[in-house]
């Protein structure tokens, strides 16, 4: 089975990183580092708020990879089993575009 | 460089209004990373939320971006081009003072112009595949603001003018998202 999943790489240049997905009517802000929430600033729209951003599902992640974006990669589930197992990066992880 | 050309036939009819409608702007370093779609920015990464700042001018046939090539002289290869975007807000107050202060204070902006013809341009960034994220900062000068804050006489009209201007190695890129895909980001 195909998993996709956010880069560990991208993520240890970029502790924060939101992105927009564009696969249903309306534009979904998701949060690549893993759901988060934020407290936006009080301004000309009312008083501070705090917003929960998620973090992208599967089928998030997957519509972020075939977009090409460059923080998402696949791996075979087996694989990930194995990185799981023995900690080390195996065969079949594949980045956005390769 | 290779010369690879591209044919254009004009005989089918484009939307070619002129002008700005509104712009986007951010600071160049909120932004992670791009993605590229053929050519195009199909998705910004951001290191926060609501960090795309937008401004709305006055419509009254003014707001631009303008893109001049210079060459040193017309046998030079090498070649840049001034990169100038421009608005204007009616009125003289403190608001708009609190909306031009923090413009200039930055030095490396980045503004998405809504253009009239309904293409979103991106002033500001150059695609660079090999860079970090995927992109760089305009390379041949970093994209600034410049407000003009003016009352002008009684004759006329209060306002304040913002003009940015950069310099890019090639035209600026453009972006498939929608108005409504940079303000959930």
């Amino acid at each position: 089975m195909t998993k996709y999943m956010v880069d560990p790489e991208y993520l240890k240049k970029h502790h924060a990183a939101f992105t927009v997905v564009l696969n249903s009517a309306k534009p979904k802000r998701v949060a690549l580092h893993g759901e988060c929430t934020v407290t936006k600033p009080a301004g000309a729209g009312g008083p501070p708020q705090s917003i929960v951003v998620p973090a992208p599902n599967n089928a998030e992640l997957e519509w972020l990879f075939k977009a090409g974006h460059e923080a998402i990669i696949h791996v075979q589930e087996t694989d990930e089993q194995q990185e799981i197992n023995t900690g080390a990066k195996k065969g079949g992880w594949k980045k956005a575009g390769e | 460089m290779a010369c690879t050309l591209v044919a254009l036939d004009t005989s089918t009819c484009v939307n070619a209004n002129g002008g700005a409608e509104y712009a986007y702007v951010t600071d160049i370093t909120n932004i992670t990373s791009i993605t590229v779609t053929t050519g195009q920015i199909s998705a910004f990464t951001m290191s926060s939320t609501d960090l795309w700042t937008k401004l709305v001018p006055n419509k009254n046939q003014t707001a631009r971006y303008d893109q001049t090539g210079n060459r040193p002289n017309e046998f030079s290869t090498k070649i840049d081009y001034a990169c100038e975007g421009f608005m204007y807000f009616a009125g003289n107050s403190n608001a708009l003072k609190l909306v031009a202060d923090p413009l200039a204070a930055c030095c490396r902006l980045v503004v998405i112009w809504v253009l009239n013809t309904g293409a979103l341009v991106v002033q500001g960034i150059e695609i660079d595949a090999g860079a970090t994220g995927g992109f760089t900062g305009s390379k041949e000068g970093d994209c600034r603001c410049t407000p003009n804050m003016l009352s002008d006489t009684s004759a006329n009209e209060a306002r304040l003018e913002l003009t940015f201007n950069s310099r890019n190695r090639v035209t600026s890129p453009y972006t498939t998202l929608t108005p409504a895909a940079i303000e959930a980001l």
